[in-house]
């Protein structure tokens, strides 16, 4: 027989080791700082955190590209970093690898907007604001993705075999096609006729694509199928409300290149992450890889020179120091490492590329009168109107690339423009090479990564054999 | 939903611990009440062979949970029922009955130390531990006694070389979790989670993490369940093999108390890589005409070509001949000057005893090893308190309960790596000028001096574990018995990492920037709990046990980080971060919080006929809270059956073979593991940074709706059989097969996701394990008992349901990551023909027969298969020697059939020739047309060459295979003569001299590589029980 208290206790212990075994025994634990399921995204603040993450992985950096073309010169540093050097003088497999990085990041943007446009069938849009709000995110989700489109057509597209890019409206695992050039342009239209529908008259934030950001793309668009004309008129409704006002304006002009509000912005994006030039610089004392090519020089009481540039003494192969253009922007000093918003879309490319329309279409006058209100603004020497049409797009090239030097703009236009491109010896001025108007490395390579996965792709001309089985 | 079930239960078991505590230490006298019929029986256990007391044997009442421990004079006492039978059973002995008719008993054991698959434990303290199991399944047993000696802190790798089968192997530095893998890799998916086994403490399941830090001397032995038939208990968790361990128990008796020391030194180790000294780097740099490094910049050419028109130029080339002179003259052994030798030190404590109603068994351990090189080690301390309580004879309750502390100092940063300077600083550099005693710069890290590459990171880690779990075995009668383990299992884990404000890397910082500090708290909670209901009966030669289960397990991680920047200057915790700082160096927040929940029900049955004829089988459903309802419960189930032939009476009678057993099982088990929820539902999580002062909330991943969980099904077979009384042979044979293998594959870099997991084929693992032991010598006072194992494992790839191939992403393209029909690691090269004397570019010999270089548009037919990148062989040739009061140890460890490419980390070229490089390099490299038999190709190399020159080929692999002496331990038991004459108060000492990786044979070696370097360490120690 048991003692009372023992058997007391066993009743005990059976009963605790029962109840903890059959307690907590729910498998619906749900995620506590994650969401999850089809329906995750059913709000426009949800769909606005979610469209947040396309702009924020959207990869936008004005230090490649401006490499790639002929913004900068090399400097002796520029050994220090074999790739960098590589990829300046446009070896082919640091392209590539550019090209790989690139198309990955572009698609993994375009899989971030379609989980936006995918969550439109959940969306829970109980008062106007809600659906306003809901516009308003869905003509940007429209709008990134055209930009984004472009840019990919613009790098990778095949003109001779009609390869365009592929077109990715699912959140899924696909393997798709090259849409042809022509159906990749109407995609693009199409969506920014989407979204300059649903963004109209709405409320504008300088870190988003706004309606005046569509009529760019739209533009840029035009002008690459030379339709003069509906550029001009399609940019007009950007002059007309926020053009400059004539006079010499440095205040907007310098807010740019900080987190500061200004007119100029049409779309930047935001960044609290990584300093802009990092890719350039060596160190603070020893100096740049790179420096402003010498092409730059801005006339006394331009005010872009003292953004644009800052001398700097560095030293030199074999002798001594020398003051040498570092490029400026987006710093006010070699000291400063501060991550800026980066410029996607300013307001001075409305007028170049209106200015380089009204010459195309041998209107003279109207293309020196709307590149001197931007001369003018920058405090630079203004044309003069009895110029050849001829005489003015070449000064609107040389005006282009010193507004724009260091921000990767170049790099498209000498492409359009069918320009060759030299490249230089390391602190010279000597040209070590140039790269040909027909040669194949302006069409970028597919990545590996999609080849080999999708047998529908086929490589770029050119690059196969020189790539081999990269 | 209930709102916190787990603090619920949590505190429940808390309060019922404290309440039972007290009630039992009020209650042990009123169970003083003897039952009338039972008899109280003492006795002393000795061995065989040296007529020595034998000093914990399990001495169990047959057929019930009711037993003792003999004490370390051999003896034990037991109450029991008249005409009862008591097992005896020890590892390393055959296990005796004995009717008990007397209350006085001689048993004397045969020590029998390999056969030890037939040692019963007494059954308490791991309740999935039912004998059953046994009768089919494939389990190894490993004493823990004879491994805790040795100085290695880590549990895991005092397993490597203990079992075939079962590998292990250090992944790294000091502090961290070795590999674990029984009988190779069952999935597609590399990394732990996918692949290691489970691991079960005293019937609970317990961390990778926490298992490793355990203390060895806590433990007597160590299970390892290779089969489905033996481990398809534990339901899906165990699709790779369970590893079981069980805790010493305290025992009936006078307190023992056993004091262990071990001291001694990790030596400096083989170099790995010979370097380059001072004249022979200058050479190469000259060569190389490296514009930043002194060979090129002091040499006549550098002066020639830049500075031809200065009037001074002999002038400068007379200085820069003396200066390239003075650099020849300085030789700093970077080896030397950074790798140190280390201190290792473990000290422990036990006791251990207890009377017929309560034991205990206590201890402390404190262990201290260091590291390579300064600022680098480990120190741990774990106790341990297991308590076993007879409540009455139906009903045993036991309490144990564990905590450890380690310590991880360590300079290593992911971008920071001090023992990497070993081999990049050049041998012209020097520390301080000896003549100025100030800093010199460095070329090798151009503006740098070496104080600005040391003291630049710090890393400390520390983690906290408490593990408890109560024990309940019920007999509620002869047939049944209830048993239940609740027990929880909780990390806390810290983490800080310091760079100080002074770091080189800061150096572009504004001061009141400079500096990172990292700091982690993950804390991760295991609860588990497991009921099971046996039921055992016999009649006329049959045996049939039933059982059931039911167990729930419950983790929780709750995790939190931040990084900030500019450290105070008194203050280098996180109270010390400028929190005024924006932009990039904004202090930063991370956190991580999951739970997630696995419910189960299982059955069990097994049939025994006389020993001869035995089956088995069970069933398991487990449902896991990771997955989406629908998809939620998978299942695991075994059969299996056993025959042994010799208990067929005929041949009882002969002496050639005994104990001969056949086994036999099948296996299938649906596995997920490490699939976490997102791979199959759209999940999002907020990211740490922002979009225009806003948050962010991105896709985890690309998600896969049609996922399925993996499929495990495996066959084993396996042979045993004693020869002759002296020799123990096993041999099995297994396959396992892996169905809807997993694998998160690359995707079209076009749908915004580089990879995605995918049910992508399936996968073989097959092999053979054999092992051979016995005494060689057995004599009075002299034994030699070895053993000698051998195992094979190999994979192939038997479908993909893709095609016939599988690439991977980013990797070459010629040749395919997976292929059906053939292994998942064999390496593919070209069969090369050397350097060529022209271009400094390798030739290759094609399919057809025809030298071929980089402009050859390469075929697959043009590469062969080179060998393997795991090895498939492996084993262990074990010794223990004694000789009157010595006793040595010697265990070798090899592996063999595999082939690695050749690391040219140290083989610089243009973009890393600034540091040092391998030595012989100058020589074996192709410079200038006409070089001839050079080993390396040159570097100026044309862009598209590098494919082919990132292909093995015949010159850049080598065999792995290797030997290595991993344990060798010699030990001196004091005389019986000297422990006299401490009246009693010694009982027991010992001297001891271990070492370990002391020897290492390796048929070819890596020119530049690291790889395969173990320390050597040599410990001594001493032991003593009181």
């Amino acid at each position: 027989m048991l003692p009372f208290k023992s058997a007391m206790m066993i009743n005990r212990i059976t009963q605790f080791i029962i109840l903890a075994l059959l307690t907590s025994c729910s498998l619906d634990i749900p995620l506590e700082d994650q969401v999850s399921g089809d329906d995750a995204i059913d709000t426009p603040e949800a769909a606005r955190e979610a469209l947040n993450a396309a702009y924020n992985s959207l990869n936008f950096d004005p230090v490649n590209f401006s490499l790639l073309a002929d913004d900068f010169m090399p400097t002796y540093l520029i050994s220090r970093d074999q790739s960098t050097k590589k990829f300046y003088n446009w070896d082919a497999i640091e392209l590539a690898r550019f090209a790989d990085n690139l198309w990955s990041d572009h698609y993994h943007t375009i899989a971030q907007i379609n989980t936006v446009l995918e969550s439109k069938q959940y969306m829970i849009l109980d008062n106007e604001q809600d659906v306003a709000k809901w516009e308003k995110v869905e003509g940007e989700a429209y709008a990134l993705k055209a930009m984004i489109y472009q840019e990919l057509l613009d790098l990778f597209a095949d003109n001779v075999a009609d390869k365009g890019i592929i077109l990715k409206d699912k959140v899924e695992l696909e393997f798709l096609k090259r849409s042809s050039i022509a159906a990749c342009e109407e995609k693009i239209l199409d969506l920014l006729t989407k979204a300059k529908k649903l963004l109209k008259s709405k409320e504008i934030n300088k870190n988003y694509l706004s309606y005046d950001a569509c009529l760019v793309l739209q533009a840029r668009y035009l002008l690459t199928h030379e339709k003069f004309s509906d550029v001009i008129t399609t940019l007009e409704e950007i002059t007309k409300n926020r053009g400059y006002d004539g006079g010499k304006d440095s205040k907007n002009y310098q807010s740019l290149w900080t987190d500061k509000d200004s007119e100029e912005k049409v779309f930047t994006k935001s960044n609290d992450f990584l300093f802009p030039l990092t890719k350039l610089i060596d160190t603070p004392t020893n100096g740049d890889y790179v420096v402003v090519s010498s092409s730059v020089n801005f006339e006394e009481g331009d005010i872009r020179n003292d953004i644009t540039i800052i001398p700097f003494l560095m030293k030199k192969n074999g002798s001594d120091k020398l003051i040498r253009s570092l490029i400026g922007k987006y710093r006010s000093s070699v000291n400063d490492y501060e991550p800026k918003d980066i410029n996607c879309i300013r307001l001075a490319e409305v007028y170049f590329i209106m200015a380089e329309s009204y010459a195309r279409l041998n209107n003279v006058a109207k293309g020196v009168a709307i590149m001197n209100v931007l001369l003018e603004n920058r405090g630079a020497q203004l044309l003069d109107s009895n110029m050849k049409s001829q005489q003015l797009l070449s000064k609107i090239i040389e005006e282009k690339q010193k507004e724009f030097v260091g921000e990767g703009i170049r790099f498209y236009d000498i492409k359009r423009w069918g320009m060759s491109l030299d490249r230089y010896n390391v602190d010279s001025k000597n040209i070590s090479r140039t790269i040909q108007s027909n040669d194949f490395r302006w069409v970028l390579p597919i990545p590996i990564s999609e080849i080999k996965q999708n047998k529908e792709i086929k490589q770029n001309p050119g690059w196969e054999s020189v790539l081999g089985n990269y | 939903m209930e709102k916190t079930p787990k603090k619920k239960v949590l505190i429940k078991y808390f309060i019922c611990i404290g309440l039972q505590l007290v009630l039992f230490i009020s209650e042990l006298e009123a169970l003083n009440q003897v039952a009338p019929e039972n008899i109280h029986v003492i006795g002393k256990v000795i061995d065989q062979n040296s007529k020595e007391a034998i000093p914990g044997v399990n001495v169990v009442v047959e057929g019930t949970f009711h037993g003792t421990v003999t004490d370390i004079d051999g003896m034990f006492s037991i109450v029991l029922e008249k005409g009862k039978t008591l097992i005896f059973s020890s590892i390393g002995y055959s296990t005796q009955s004995h009717k008990t008719n007397r209350s006085y008993l001689e048993v004397t054991l045969v020590e029998q130390v390999e056969n030890i698959s037939e040692v019963k434990v007494l059954a308490r303290t791991n309740i999935n531990d039912i004998d059953m199991r046994k009768i089919a399944g494939e389990i190894e047993v490993v004493s823990v006694q004879k491994l805790s000696n040795r100085p290695e802190p880590n549990l895991s790798m005092l397993l490597q070389g203990q079992v075939p089968g079962l590998t292990v192997t250090p992944t790294g530095e000091l502090g961290t979790k070795p590999k674990v893998r029984i009988r190779g890799t069952s999935s597609f998916r590399k990394g732990d989670e996918a692949n290691q086994p489970l691991f079960v403490l005293d019937g609970m399941v317990i961390s990778a993490e926490a298992f490793y830090t355990l203390n060895a001397e806590d433990f007597e032995e160590i299970k390892v369940l290779k089969d489905a038939a033996a481990s398809a208990l534990y339901g899906i968790k165990a699709a790779n093999g369970v590893v079981e361990i069980t805790s010493k128990r305290g025992f009936e008796g006078k307190a023992q108390v056993s004091v262990r020391s071990n001291t001694g030194v990790t030596l400096r180790g083989p170099r790995g890589v010979e370097m380059m000294n001072s004249k022979e780097k200058l050479e190469l740099e000259r060569l190389l005409k490296l514009d930043l490094s002194p060979g090129y910049l002091y040499s006549e050419e550098y002066f020639k070509k830049y500075y031809s028109h200065d009037p001074n130029l002999d002038h400068l080339i007379a200085q820069g001949h003396l200066k390239l002179d003075s650099l020849r003259s300085i030789n700093t052994d970077w080896f030397n000057e950074l790798i140190k030798m280390s201190v290792y030190q473990s000290n422990s404590l036990g006791v251990r005893g207890g009377n017929n109603k309560s034991k205990y068994y206590y201890s402390i351990k404190y262990d201290h090893q260091g590291g390579r090189i300064a600022g680098n080690d480990l120190n741990r301390f774990t106790g341990r308190m297991n308590l076993d309580y007879t409540l009455t004879p139906k009903l045993f309750l036991s309490l144990n309960n564990s905590l450890g502390y380690s310590i991880t100092n360590t300079p290593y940063g992911s971008s920071h790596n001090p023992t990497s300077l070993v081999y990049n600083l050049n041998p012209y550099e020097q520390k301080v000028d000896p003549k100025t005693g100030k800093a010199v710069k460095l070329y090798s890290y151009l503006d740098r001096t070496f104080d600005d590459l040391m003291n630049q990171y710090s890393k400390k880690t520390t983690s906290k574990r408490i593990t408890s779990s109560i024990n309940m075995n019920w007999m509620l009668s002869e047939e049944m018995n209830v048993s239940a383990i609740l027990g929880f299992d909780y990390l806390l884990g810290e983490m800080l990492s310091v760079v100080p404000a002074d770091a080189y890397s800061q150096i572009n910082y504004k001061d009141s920037e400079k500096g990172e500090i990292k700091k982690d708290k993950n804390t991760e909670l295991n609860y588990s709990a497991n009921i099971r209901i046996n039921y055992h009966k016999s009649w006329y030669g049959h045996n049939l046990t039933l059982s059931g289960n039911y167990d729930y397990y419950h983790t929780g991680y709750d995790n939190i980080g931040l990084t900030g920047y500019g450290i105070a200057s008194k203050v280098k915790t996180a109270a010390g971060i400028n929190q005024g700082l924006t932009g990039s160096r904004k202090t930063r927040v991370r956190s991580l919080k999951e739970k997630y929940a696995q419910l189960g029900i299982g059955v069990a049955m097994g049939y025994s006929y006389k020993s001869i004829y035995d089956f088995y089988g069970s069933y398991k459903n487990d449902a896991s809270s990771l997955l989406p309802s629908d998809k939620r419960r998978n299942t695991a189930w075994s059969v299996g059956c056993g025959w042994g032939i010799s208990n067929y009476p005929l041949l009882m009678s002969q002496n050639v073979f005994s104990n001969i057993r056949l086994r036999a099982s099948y296996g299938y088990t649906a596995n997920l593991a490490g699939i976490p929820a997102s791979a199959t539902l759209p999940t999002y999580s907020y990211s740490q940074e922002i979009y225009a002062e806003s948050r962010i909330l991105d896709l985890n991943q690309l998600y896969n709706s049609d996922l399925k969980p993996e499929q495990t099904k495996s066959t084993n077979i396996g042979l045993s059989f004693t020869l002759l009384n002296m020799l123990d042979l096993d041999v099995s044979a297994y396959k396992r097969k892996t169905e809807d293998a997993l694998l998160d594959v690359a995707i079209p870099a076009s749908n915004g996701y580089s990879s995605m997991n995918r049910n992508i084929g399936i996968l073989q693992n097959s092999g053979l394990e054999f092992r051979l032991s016995g005494d060689l010598i057995d004599k009075d006072d002299s034994r030699w008992n070895s053993s000698l194992s051998l195992s094979w494992n190999k994979n192939k790839v038997v479908e993909l349901y893709d095609g016939t191939e599988y690439f991977s992403g980013n990797g070459e393209t010629l040749l395919p990551d997976m292929q059906e029909g053939k292994p998942l690691d064999l390496i593919y090269g070209l069969q090369s023909l050397g350097i060529h004397s022209i271009d400094g570019l390798p030739r290759y010999l094609s399919a057809t027969g025809q030298q071929i270089d980089y402009t050859h548009n390469l075929r697959r037919e043009d590469f062969k298969v080179l060998g393997y990148a795991t090895a498939p062989y492996m084993g262990f040739f074990n010794n223990s020697v004694r000789y009157k009061n010595f006793s040595l140890n010697f265990d070798f460890y090899f592996t063999f059939g595999a082939i690695a490419t050749y690391d040219r980390t140290y083989v610089r070229d243009l973009s890393n020739a600034d540091k040092n490089a391998v030595k012989g390099q100058t020589k074996d490299m192709w410079f200038k047309p006409g070089d001839e038999n050079k080993i390396y190709h040159t570097v100026n190399v044309p862009a598209s060459a590098y494919t082919i020159l990132d292909y093995p080929s015949t010159k850049t692999t080598y065999k792995t295979d290797y030997i290595k002496l991993s344990n060798l331990c010699i030990n001196y038991k004091l005389p019986k003569a000297i422990i006299d004459k401490t009246n009693g108060v010694i009982r027991y000492a010992s001297l001891s001299i271990q070492g370990q990786n002391i020897w290492k044979f390796q048929r070819e070696r890596d020119k530049a590589s690291l790889r395969g370097v173990e320390q050597p360490i040599i410990t001594m120690g001493a032991n003593v029980t009181f």
